[in-house]
């Protein structure tokens, strides 16, 4: 195991997620177990076991989120402890295959994570927040997305060791050059092209916002007075998300 | 908004959260973010930052863990002054080692006192004489002495290689080979070039190579400083800098870590010239490669020269014969490979002859070269779709 700050900060962050997240999966179940059925003052009462469940989920899945830029950081601070590691694609190789599992899964969770947390703010605007047994069921349902995400960051930065691994260059330069010809994408994001993290960061977000907002607008298409609740906020979102695709298009044309 | 319950627990969370942040910083604070080897980063307790005392041009003090890593700071530092004891007989015996130019004026006292290389920073120590060495390396010591730190205690490994303090500062401070070869896993003798070409191999030399003029390595041109390879970006030592010699055709000079970035270069200039030499057999046995309109037209000297491709630069090695890439494919390096490629090879290292390398792998078109416009058109496309969707969303929105 090769340990720096970022990996031991990445751990911590695992193993947080792990824990904090089982007990707020065993609440959400129960909320919505019982809202089924639920009076008026047991409603209450369940409203309020509920702003615990999205308190909590907010720090949960916020940290998973905020863990993502550290994982890439945390990638990119391991090159120098692994022999014959030049950019990010060294060190996946050093960690594989838990490395490029985790990787990908970060990729998808990074929406999965998003979009719970998109429509619990959407939901908190909401003064009937219909949507907390949909919530509920949604985090127990992203309890497992999240254990395997926690358990992959702990056996990929628990299990690196320094090996000598294949370069870049060598693996690249033995593929037919693709529809883009341009070698390696990590070296080409990390060095040669560094403002694509923004274009890619800007453009992900901004498809991510479309599409929570899509699909919390067919959630909530259902009661006439939400839709009222719920226009003006879809509207600020879909300037956030202009805002965004011209960011990464500026980005893209510097 | 929240009951009380709800505040304690988020509470208690947010307080594990802090502790966890504390705990972290601290576990990583306890591996070592206090002093260590300005060489290699190795952990140093009170007893190790006080076994050297060494202090630059500048009259800054550095940190070492054993005595090659001190010696070693020559390469970063230049000029540096060494204060210490010997290992065995304690700090009544104390010796000082003014080291200028990379090693090559050295100045020791006492002028008898040795250097022991037994396996590792933590098994590596300095002694006053010869008795000192002998006394240290046998029972019940092996190695071991009451004067070190227990983070540098370690016994020693069989058949440790003794040096004069002179000689230990020339190699560390150039880093030229070591006189007696420590390459793993083998302990054979340190290899000899062969006198007669081997009957199997069609690319054996047809006469016995013979060694060219002893040529001893120039000082750098940029005095000890590090530099930053031109193909790959990693670091290019001093010593990596008197290996590979490489310069395009307008005379300027080149800055590369291994062979392979040396000929990562061909592409990228109408004439290249690079010089290095075997990595099994030594400097006595150069390699030189000339191209010209980038890669197409190669000559190789000697023309058996070998390029050995294990996947990375660490991996990356220049072989005079096919005897020389045999044996680095077999031991992995030589005490006359590069310090920071002193690994085994992969099973999976390609062998071919340095012409037939470069045709196939390096002269060709850079396969990161600038991304073709398509790539940036459709990146723009979406880039405008996303932006008309939003816009296309916010009016179908602000019209219900």
């Amino acid at each position: 195991m090769i340990v720096n700050l970022y990996v031991a900060v990445d751990l911590a962050i695992a193993l947080f997620a792990l824990a904090v997240g089982c007990f707020t999966a065993l609440r959400a179940y129960k909320v919505e177990e019982r809202i089924k059925g639920a009076s008026g003052d047991q409603r209450y009462e369940l409203e309020k076991d509920f702003y615990l469940v999205s308190t909590v989920g907010w720090m949960t899945l916020g940290t998973r989120i905020l863990a993502i830029p550290l994982f890439w950081i945390t990638v990119v601070s391991l090159i120098p402890a692994v022999p014959g590691a030049m950019c990010e694609f060294g060190v996946f190789q050093a960690g594989a295959p838990w490395s490029w599992a985790d990787l990908g899964l970060k990729l998808f969770t990074m929406f999965a994570f998003g979009g719970w947390l998109f429509f619990d703010i959407m939901n908190r605007k909401l003064k009937s927040s219909s949507m907390m047994a949909s919530l509920s069921r949604g985090f127990v349902l992203l309890m497992p997305l999240l254990v395997i995400d926690a358990l992959l960051d702990i056996s990929f930065f628990a299990g690196l060791k320094p090996l000598v691994v294949p370069c870049c260059m060598v693996v690249y330069s033995n593929t037919v050059s693709g529809l883009f010809n341009i070698g390696c994408p990590f070296c080409f994001i990390t060095y040669q092209y560094p403002l694509l993290w923004g274009v890619i960061a800007a453009y992900a977000v901004s498809v991510a916002l479309l599409g929570w907002s899509f699909l919390f607008r067919r959630s909530s298409n259902k009661k006439l007075d939400d839709q009222k609740e719920v226009s003006p906020l879809l509207q600020k979102v879909m300037m956030a998300c202009l805002i965004l695709a011209i960011v990464g298009t500026v980005l893209l044309v510097m | 908004m929240f009951t009380h319950k709800t505040k304690i627990i988020v509470n208690i969370l947010v307080i594990s959260l802090l502790l966890i942040s504390g705990l972290s910083s601290l576990a990583y604070g306890q591996m070592g973010t206090g002093p260590k080897c300005d060489q290699c980063g190795m952990s140093l307790d009170a007893t190790g930052v006080a076994r050297y005392t060494i202090i630059d041009s500048n009259g800054s003090s550095h940190l070492a863990c054993c005595p090659i890593c001190a010696l070693k700071l020559q390469r970063s530092l230049g000029d540096i002054t060494i204060s210490s004891f010997c290992d065995y007989y304690g700090p009544s015996y104390p010796i000082t080692i003014i080291s200028k130019n990379n090693g090559t004026d050295v100045t020791v006292n006492p002028t008898n006192a040795l250097i022991i290389t037994a396996g590792g920073c933590t098994k590596n120590r300095l002694v006053y004489n010869s008795s000192a060495a002998d006394a240290l390396l046998a029972l019940p010591s092996n190695g071991t002495s009451k004067w070190l730190s227990p983070l540098s205690n370690d016994t020693a490994n069989a058949n440790p290689t003794i040096l004069g303090l002179a000689q230990a500062a020339l190699i560390n401070g150039a880093g030229l080979p070591t006189p007696t070869p420590n390459p793993t896993p083998s302990s054979t003798p340190s290899p000899t070039p062969t006198l007669s070409p081997t009957s199997t191999s069609s690319l054996s030399p047809s006469i016995s190579p013979s060694p060219t003029t002893a040529r001893s390595p120039e000082p750098t041109a940029t005095n000890g400083v590090t530099l930053q390879c031109e193909a790959c970006g990693m670091d290019v030592t001093p010593e990596s800098q008197t290996r590979y010699k490489v310069t395009d055709g307008t005379g300027n000079i080149h800055y590369v870590e291994c062979f392979m970035c040396a000929m990562q270069l061909i592409n990228d200039y109408e004439t290249l010239h690079i010089e290095t030499y075997c990595d099994w057999y030594g400097p006595n046995f150069p390699i030189t490669v000339d191209t010209s309109n980038h890669g197409a037209t190669v000559v190789v000297n000697p023309s058996t020269a070998i390029f050995l491709r294990g996947g990375s630069c660490v991996t990356a090695r220049a072989a005079y014969n096919q005897t020389a890439a045999d044996n680095l494919i077999a031991n992995g390096f030589s005490q006359y490979t590069s310090p920071e490629q002193q690994y085994s090879l992969p099973s999976t290292t390609q062998v071919k002859l340095v012409n037939e390398a470069i045709s196939i792998w390096y002269a060709k078109a850079d396969a990161t070269a600038a991304p073709t416009s398509l790539m940036l058109a459709l990146a723009l496309v979406v880039g405008v779709v996303i932006s008309v969707g939003s816009v296309f969303a916010f009016k179908k929105l602000k019209s219900t």
